[in-house]
């Protein structure tokens, strides 16, 4: 990788830690944390960095890689004992314990409720949820925009009312 | 729900959303990331191929057993071909000394 294309990876992963965190934080099972995945989706990005063409923007490609990395942890690592190796390079310093308990309730519905959906369902709202437009989600899954505005109909309805229940 | 009741739950949403990145910080040391990257084995990757690895041990094992098996009946078939023409073999010659033990013992009778 060139000089150049270091300076744009390092301010790629730099503009989009949060949302990358924010994916990965809701596709994580115990014991894969948050971290691993953001790390890995870090190693991926740095991998296809070389090879992106520029056929979307910087932005749906990131989201894409995420997805995917996250969509295929499920299954992938053996749970068995695992333990992974951190990158030194990334740093996290995350509270143990939430600030506001009233938001740490309403976050693990969310999270219980979204893990519910099939996984294109899944996709679809959490890119909504990043307010990504139906032009970009359909770049990204492969779906027309039509049919993500009908799914999105139905998914916000299941999103409502699992997550009214949970808190109630 | 009333509509407004679902678009003000439905903001709520996005709020635990957008709020869910902000439980601490991430501090990337740019400087060394990518030199890191480059030397980091990543785990699913490995993950990937340690089950390859099983898989194809396991394919080696299975493709061992059947050579064998069939080198094992290629033996066998060999050996009862070499038996049966041994005893056919002993079975001759037996036959030949009987005879001539018997030309030999009419010979001395005469």
């Amino acid at each position: 990788m060139s000089n150049q294309q270091h300076q744009s990876f390092e301010q790629i992963i730099e503009v989009n830690k949060s949302k990358i965190f924010r994916i990965c934080r809701i596709y994580a099972v115990n014991p894969i944390e948050p971290e691993d995945l953001f790390q890995e989706v870090v190693y991926q990005i740095w991998k296809s960095y070389k090879s992106f063409k520029g056929n979307s923007s910087i932005n749906t490609w990131v989201y894409k890689i995420a997805l995917n990395v996250c969509i295929r942890s499920k299954g992938k690592l053996s749970k068995k004992n695992y333990k992974t190796a951190r990158l030194d390079s990334i740093q996290f310093a995350l509270e143990d314990k939430p600030k506001d308990n009233s938001e740490a309730i309403k976050y693990k519905a969310l999270k219980s409720c979204i893990s519910l959906l099939k996984d294109i369902d899944r996709s679809i709202v959490i890119l909504t949820l990043e307010d990504l437009s139906y032009k970009e989600i359909s770049t990204i899954t492969g779906l027309s925009e039509n049919h993500i505005a009908v799914k999105m109909k139905r998914i916000r309805k299941i999103l409502l009312d699992c997550i009214t229940s949970k808190i109630k | 729900m009333t509509s407004k009741e679902q678009q003000n739950a439905w903001n709520d949403i996005k709020d635990s959303w957008n709020l869910s990145s902000e439980i601490g910080e991430i501090n990337i040391l740019m400087n060394n990331l990518a030199e890191e990257l480059k030397q980091w084995a990543s785990p699913f990757e490995q993950d990937g191929m340690k089950r390859d690895l099983i898989l194809i041990k396991g394919s080696i094992t299975q493709f061992e057993k059947e050579a064998i098996n069939r080198d094992i009946a290629m033996i066998e078939k060999s050996i009862n071909k070499y038996e049966k023409g041994f005893a056919k073999s002993v079975s001759k010659f037996i036959i030949r000394v009987i005879k001539k033990i018997i030309s030999v013992v009419k010979v001395k009778k005469d």
